[in-house]
């Protein structure tokens, strides 16, 4: 299969703005139904046996895009400003299937803004999208963000990676 | 030999108790150099501290490190097979002699000058020995041990004091607490064997320790997560946590267990909402498959059911030790506005992979970094600590509940409804807590 970059690198931007804005609505309609989305703890861990920062499937994306959506998480009240910077963008045929296996790198710098007290946290490391069309939309079954100090000690994270 | 200087603090002064204030602490206790420092040297270098599980070194030369208190430490089960703690420290020039999180080695070996030592602590080389003449230290080089550690159930604590209140008598009551956790395993052990993550927070390490007997501020500060639970849930009664309404409901009850030990014991309110059970249970060990094993175990159904209500008990185990739902925590005081909680999955020996998957999943769905709970805990953690810095008004009040106090006849029944049981309601243990903390910083602990 030709693999149309462009289209590809579209999306992946198109993501990280979504992320970036906190913009949960349109970042949910990216996934398939059976998206699954993971923030492993470490670089070869298996997430059915090792603890992960965070392992989602299509309804607990759901469910966790529904707390994020309320004022009431306080770990993001008021919520951060994030700018994110994604890069290295390497597209590869899947294995399987008709889809595409995105490998790409983030750089994200969070400002937590409180009324006397802010932060500014540098976050990054390496993503890996699986992407298929359904209905020609490129929509992703599976993501894994694998944050470079994954196995160290994280402040709250409480905006999408 | 210079002797620091200690300056005096009069904790008795910081903590209150009168029928005016109730119970109040002043503010001081969080953010006080001189105290974080008298904490660390009382309570973490004297008296006992968690420092890791059995089921994290299994075999022969496995190790992890940690830090007690702020030192550095190796958790390390020798070529003996025997378990020790040491200092992370070559007794040269004070490097440290490890510098993986964890791993499986015969022998720690300094890079800077290439002194070596066993896992069993003895130093075994000095390189270019000779050029020292006669010039070495006589006294034993080795590796510095603790020269105490406890076990039970497989959590090991360690103390850097050669003497001081025996093991069992430090824990206490507190077993009771953790047979009952460690017995939900159908085979009656727990193992951690999933890993570890760690969240930070800008504040006192005291605060999550009060914390998590504070069953007041689950309904305000976790609203949103104890709604995504609710709303998801499977089953009616789920959403009874956050109906709950009455904090005086003595379903949710608070004891003190002595020593700085505390519960905050789901018993009651498990039972009282039988099956239907879920958010305040431990995953899967209300399953059929956990029932139905523990039942064989015990020869009775209506035991395993019991034992398997007590699941979601909230258990402190002064100073760094916690033990709820899924999993085990650690608090580490990093500095005095500093502290990282590191989480380990509790999984249940004898269960099936897909119970122990999912209380992986229940956990980190709670918790860690990115949990639904923890980060909106962190987030009180650090505005708490700013409070502390307007000295215009310096108390601070865990007063609530206390005057409803009483103790029970006998504390382990089976019924845990009142009058039969010592209950602090919310709050009430809180004091507790601090009280002891204060009252052991306070000279009572051998110097």
């Amino acid at each position: 299969m030709e693999i149309p970059k462009d289209e590809i690198e579209a999306f992946l931007y198109r993501e990280a703005r979504f992320m970036d804005q906190h913009k949960f609505v349109e970042w949910e309609a990216m996934w398939s139904d059976r998206g699954v989305y993971w923030l492993p703890c470490a670089h070869d861990s298996d997430p059915m046996t090792d603890v992960s920062i965070l392992y989602a499937d299509r309804a607990g994306i759901t469910i966790r895009l529904g707390r994020m959506k309320s004022r009431n998480m306080y770990a993001q009240d008021p919520r951060s400003v994030v700018s994110r910077i994604v890069g290295n963008i390497e597209i590869v045929p899947a294995e399987q299937g008709e889809g595409v296996v995105v490998y790409s790198t983030f750089n994200i710098t969070e400002f937590k803004r409180r009324a006397h007290v802010t932060k500014q946290i540098t976050w990054a490391g390496h993503s890996e999208h699986h992407l298929s069309q359904v209905d020609g939309q490129w929509l992703m079954d599976y993501k894994k963000a694998t944050l470079v100090n994954s196995d160290g000690e994280l402040p709250a994270l409480g905006f999408l990676v | 030999m210079l002797t620091p200087t200690k300056n005096y603090i009069d904790y008795e002064a910081l903590i209150q108790e009168d029928p005016e204030y109730g119970f109040r602490i002043n503010h001081h206790l969080y953010k006080d150099e001189e105290i974080f420092q008298q904490e660390m040297e009382r309570i973490f270098y004297k008296g006992w501290v968690y420092i890791g599980h059995e089921t994290e070194i299994p075999n022969t030369n496995d190790f992890v490190v940690r830090v007690m208190g702020q030192r550095p430490v190796i958790l390390s089960r020798g070529e003996d097979d025997k378990i020790r703690v040491f200092e992370n420290k070559c007794r040269h020039r004070g490097n440290t002699v490890c510098q993986e999180q964890r791993g499986n080695s015969k022998f720690f070996r300094c890079a800077y000058h290439g002194w070596m030592y066993s896992n069993q602590g003895e130093l075994i080389d000095i390189t270019h020995a000779s050029i020292y003449g006669d010039r070495l230290p006589t006294e034993d080089m080795n590796l510095l041990e603790a020269p105490r550690l406890g076990f039970h159930r497989g959590f090991i604590f360690a103390s850097l004091a050669a003497e001081g209140q025996p093991f069992m008598e430090y824990l206490g009551r507190a077993a009771d607490y953790i047979d009952r956790y460690c017995d939900l395993a159908p085979e009656r052990e727990i193992f951690l064997t999933a890993g570890r993550h760690g969240i930070t927070y800008d504040g006192n390490w005291k605060m999550q320790l009060e914390n998590l007997t504070d069953a007041y501020h689950a309904e305000y500060t976790h609203a949103t997560a104890l709604a995504a639970f609710a709303a998801n849930s499977s089953s009616e009664g789920d959403a009874e946590f956050t109906d709950r309404g009455d904090l005086e409901d003595p379903l949710s009850t608070q004891r003190d267990l002595g020593g700085g030990h505390a519960v905050l014991d789901s018993f009651a309110i498990n039972r009282s909402q039988g099956d239907k059970l879920r958010f305040t249970g431990s995953t899967g060990t209300l399953s059929e498959e956990i029932v139905g094993k523990i039942a064989e175990r015990e020869g009775s159904r209506e035991k395993a059911v019991w034992l398997t209500h007590g699941g979601g008990s909230h258990i402190t185990v002064f100073p760094n030790l916690m033990i709820l739902w899924d999993a085990v925590r650690t608090i580490q005081p990093v500095s005095l506005y500093k502290s990282t909680i590191y989480y380990h999955p509790a999984q249940l020996k004898g269960a099936s992979q897909e119970i122990n998957t999912a209380r992986i999943m229940s956990h980190q769905t709670g918790f860690g970094p990115a949990g639904f709970l923890a980060p909106d805990d962190m987030e009180m953690f650090e505005r708490t600590q700013l409070g502390t810095v307007s000295d215009t008004d310096p108390w601070v009040y865990l007063n609530r509940g206390l005057s409803d106090q009483y103790v029970s006849k006998d504390d382990f029944g089976v019924d845990t409804s009142p009058p039969n049981i010592w209950v602090k309601p919310p709050n009430g243990v809180f004091g507790g807590i601090t009280n002891r903390l204060c009252r052991i910083t306070l000279n009572r602990l051998p110097t």
